[in-house]
């Protein structure tokens, strides 16, 4: 009996160590299939691309690599490796192994969405419609493909800071990140996804053109993707129109510096981590606060970043063409319209950071 | 909680270490363990038809007694026939009675009669096909004197509720659990091991290849309208090859947890796919439901009958067969696809003779492979009423399996799938003298090579396996 129960055991160990070392015996894999394509396109042209955009919906839907090459005075070529539902630990994550993988030879700036951390969605979300894998028996699948420990203790310590952002829950919220990291580790509804990604089928190219886009960019605009949008009913009209006046409320209350929350001290730091190691692969890497945010959460963190490594377009005061309805597809993105719009507003911004830098470094120089 | 679950995971090891470690030094500690561990299983399922199982059991127990005090062959009789209507009628109201007030209301149609019949929200108790029929051979064997009545309760009651075997069997008789109940069980080193074999090759057998071909099998049969004929060929193989792999997966682990806890049930398949007959195909499929219905009704039937000559054996069978479909469902299809078990095997008596002159004939190899391969195909065939949801659409799906696309490449033909299935194929044919595939004991291979080999189902379980299909036989 103690012979089973020790086999038992000892095989059991040996399985569990097989499975959670499994992901070194494969290549690395980059999670959600969207990101999938988007990499592997990226990969073949990197050589092509100077600039890159990184982040959710708020990016892939919201910034045309086309109209921001048009309107730079400096000459870039850009990507648009934004990625629907992408969240900032996801972001984070991600952009820590694209600078580790060494694959951007000419990557000279890269723009990344600022964005708040949030729980994880329940375990049946899909997050975001068909971007994802089905869910696992315990948590969102999604999610394990970027739990690593470093990430793991990072949203770890995020939320035993204290965060106002879910009062009283934050065990809680610790306890699930906990559980997705378990499953990650033992690669638990993981494993087929992480091996088979080499061996999949190309997709067909309507799919990929709502991935890639027209014009092979990353950028595919919300009013392009579904033939629907808010103004074709009367009730979303009425409730985005409803949703953007909180919103520039919110934005106001928040500029003004009326209602806000501390700074979360371990963000920022992970944010400061990522511009030094971005500075030594010689890119220069801009966080963007987009319009439509959480800025209560966010101004804290976004007044603290270093001002040669921001872009600020969610000022409803400075930007109130951003918050008609005629540019949004829905509360949070905008249509193409809107999409053009603001990224034109984002290159100009973005010419003007990129020249006081220069400038800077000049008279820091002389 | 499903076999392959993370619940029932967890739940074993706590009852074998209860089993084992706290309740072995006591016989009857060890069966109330195991009453309490099958009633906790059977409530996680439906707590509201545990009373159902109690009381079924409480009946089958006390007709025993009644039966062991009572030496009037007339009496005894009607203790039994007590015994099978309350048992056989408590089945029929939850799994029969809309059918048949439907199929009424059909007939009488059919004449120009409107009936207003009215059919009852009846939700059907799992497992109660499975442990009626155990609780009955309990109660028929004490009648025919085969076996000794009980006055043990809880054994009674730890063989009619025993876990692996209450929601999809084996159906299990009591010469064979029971007796293993009322002695104490040993623990087995090696019964042991080959019991976590058996389980692995089950899960291996529900999770890889019977829901694998689920996916397929579904979407032919709700698209059959869209298919040609050769897809639909392969989604009637497909699905054959699935409820294999359904049933004789969950029956692996049923006996795999079995052997856990020191008990060894009966064999419920023998890898029927290479029956060289239909008759040596009822021999190795659902054995434990084929060999209840062959000891309690059609031998009856035929001894009863024997004045019939050779008529007796035909009428048997079929009455016997159409039982079995019957026993699958409340559906007109059960009832067709055991009329054409019933109608092969007539065909098999008659033709045995004929089949014999032919082997000595034709060389064995190929009289085995062709006989294998009809056998084969008759049981696909038969399967697509088996799936279809009612007479129309398998009369449907066969015209359009026949007609001129059958000739034509699969609309649906997954490399991945069939490569994996004629791998499976192979593995138990090499296997087929064995009780399962993985039975490799007497394999002298180093137990790294053995637990490399456990490695590697493992790792094509995760890889490949599904969680998203339930057990076909939980719905009867």
């Amino acid at each position: 009996m103690k012979k089973f129960i020790i086999k038992n055991i000892l095989f059991l160990i040996v399985l569990g160590a097989i499975i959670s070392g499994s992901e070194y015996l494969v290549p690395y894999y980059w999670g959600t299939p969207h990101l999938v394509l988007k990499m592997n396109y990226y990969k073949k042209h990197k050589d092509e691309f100077n600039t890159l955009f990184i982040g959710s919906s708020h990016i892939f839907r919201d910034i045309s690599p086309s109209v921001f090459d048009e309107f730079t005075n400096t000459n870039t070529h850009s990507f648009n490796l934004g990625v629907g539902a992408m969240c900032t630990l996801e972001t984070y994550a991600f952009y820590e192994n694209f600078l580790k993988k060494d694959i951007s030879p000419n990557v000279k700036y890269v723009i990344m969405e600022l964005a708040p951390i949030y729980r994880l969605p329940p375990k049946d979300e899909d997050s975001a419609g068909d971007l994802n894998f089905p869910s696992t028996t315990v948590q969102s699948a999604r999610v394990k493909y970027y739990l690593n420990f470093p990430v793991f203790m990072f949203v770890v310590n995020y939320f035993k800071t204290g965060m106002d952002i879910y009062p009283n829950e934050e065990e809680e919220v610790i306890k699930e990140y906990t559980s997705a990291y378990i499953e990650k580790l033992f690669k638990v509804g993981m494993l087929k996804d992480m091996v088979m990604f080499n061996f999949q089928p190309a997709e067909s190219s309507e799919s990929q053109k709502e991935i890639l886009g027209r014009y092979n960019d990353g950028f595919y605009s919300m009013d392009e993707l579904t033939s629907k949008s808010v103004s074709d009913c009367v009730e979303c009209r009425i409730k985005t129109a409803e949703e953007i006046d909180m919103n520039i409320k919110d934005a106001k209350a928040a500029y003004m510096q009326n209602q806000t929350l501390e700074a979360n001290r371990v963000q920022l730091e992970m944010i400061n981590k990522l511009i030094e190691q971005s500075r030594k692969k010689g890119i220069y890497l801009i966080f963007h606060l987009p319009p439509m945010s959480d800025y209560k959460l966010m101004l804290p963190i976004f007044d603290r970043i270093d001002v040669r490594h921001k872009l600020d377009l969610a000022n409803p005061m400075e930007y109130p063409e951003f918050y008609e309805m005629d540019v949004h597809w829905d509360t949070l993105h905008f249509n193409l319209k809107g999409a053009k719009l603001f990224t034109k507003k984002l290159a100009e911004k973005f010419n003007r950071l990129v020249l006081k830098n220069s400038d800077d470094k000049k008279n820091t120089t002389s | 909680m499903l076999f392959n679950s993370i619940e029932f995971a967890i739940f074993v090891p706590i009852v074998f270490i209860l089993y084992w470690f706290v309740t072995s030094h006591n016989l009857k500690l060890q069966n109330v363990l195991l009453i309490v561990a099958s009633y906790f299983y059977y409530a996680w399922w439906d707590w509201r038809f545990l009373s159902l199982l109690i009381f079924n059991s409480f009946v089958g127990y006390t007709i025993g007694i009644a039966l062991s005090k009572q030496d009037d062959p007339k009496k005894r009789k009607w203790l039994l026939f007590t015994n099978i209507l309350i048992s056989i009628g408590l089945l029929g109201y939850f799994k029969y009675y809309n059918f048949f007030v439907e199929s009424f209301v059909d007939a009488f149609s059919f004449f120009g009669y409107k009936l207003n019949a009215r059919t009852l929200n009846i939700i059907l108790p799992i497992g109660i096909s499975f442990y009626t029929f155990q609780i009955l051979s309990y109660a028929i064997d004490v009648y025919r004197r085969k076996f000794e009545p009980t006055r043990d309760i809880i054994s009674f009651f730890a063989y009619t509720s025993f876990f692996p075997v209450l929601l999809a069997g084996p159906i299990e008789r009591p010469g064979n659990l029971l007796s293993q109940l009322y002695v104490k069980r040993k623990f087995d080193y090696d019964k042991a091991v080959d019991g976590m074999r058996q389980i692995l090759w089950g899960l291996f057998k529900k999770m890889v290849i019977a829901d694998n071909c689920a996916r397929y099998v579904n979407d032919i049969f709700n698209n059959y309208g869209d298919y040609s004929g050769s897809t639909l060929l392969l989604g009637a193989i497909l699905f054959a090859v699935q409820i294999y792999g359904d049933f004789s997966g969950y029956s692996d682990m049923a006996i795999g947890t079995a052997r856990l806890f020191g008990i060894n049930l009966m064999r419920n398949f023998a890898f029927p796919f290479f029956s060289k007959s239909i008759a040596e195909f009822w021999r190795r499929w659902h054995i434990s439901l084929s060999s209840w219905l062959f000891d309690y009704l059609y031998t009856p039937i035929t001894i009863n009958r024997r004045n019939w000559g050779i008529m007796s054996v035909h009428f048997s069978l079929f009455v016997t067969f159409v039982v079995i479909g019957l026993w699958h469902g409340a559906n007109w299809t059960f009832i067709v696809f055991g009329i054409l078990q019933g109608l092969w095997l007539s065909l098999d008596v008659i033709t045995r003779k004929s089949r014999k002159r032919l082997k000595k004939i034709v060389p064995a190899i190929i009289y085995d492979n062709i006989s294998m391969l009809i056998t084969f195909s008759f049981f696909s065939f038969s399967m697509i009423f088996f799936k279809a949801n009612n007479i129309q659409t398998a009369i449907h799906y066969i015209s359009r399996l026949s007609s001129a696309s059958f000739i034509s490449k699969s609309q649906i033909l997954s490399a991945k799938l069939i490569l994996g299935i004629l791998i499976f194929i192979f593995i138990e044919w090499i296997q087929r003298d064995k009780q399962h595939a993985l039975q490799i004991e007497n394999i002298k291979v180093p137990s790294i090579v053995r637990w490399g080999i456990y490695y590697s189902i493992i790792l094509v379980i995760i890889m490949f396996g599904s969680t998203q299909q339930e057990f076909i036989y939980f719905r009867f």
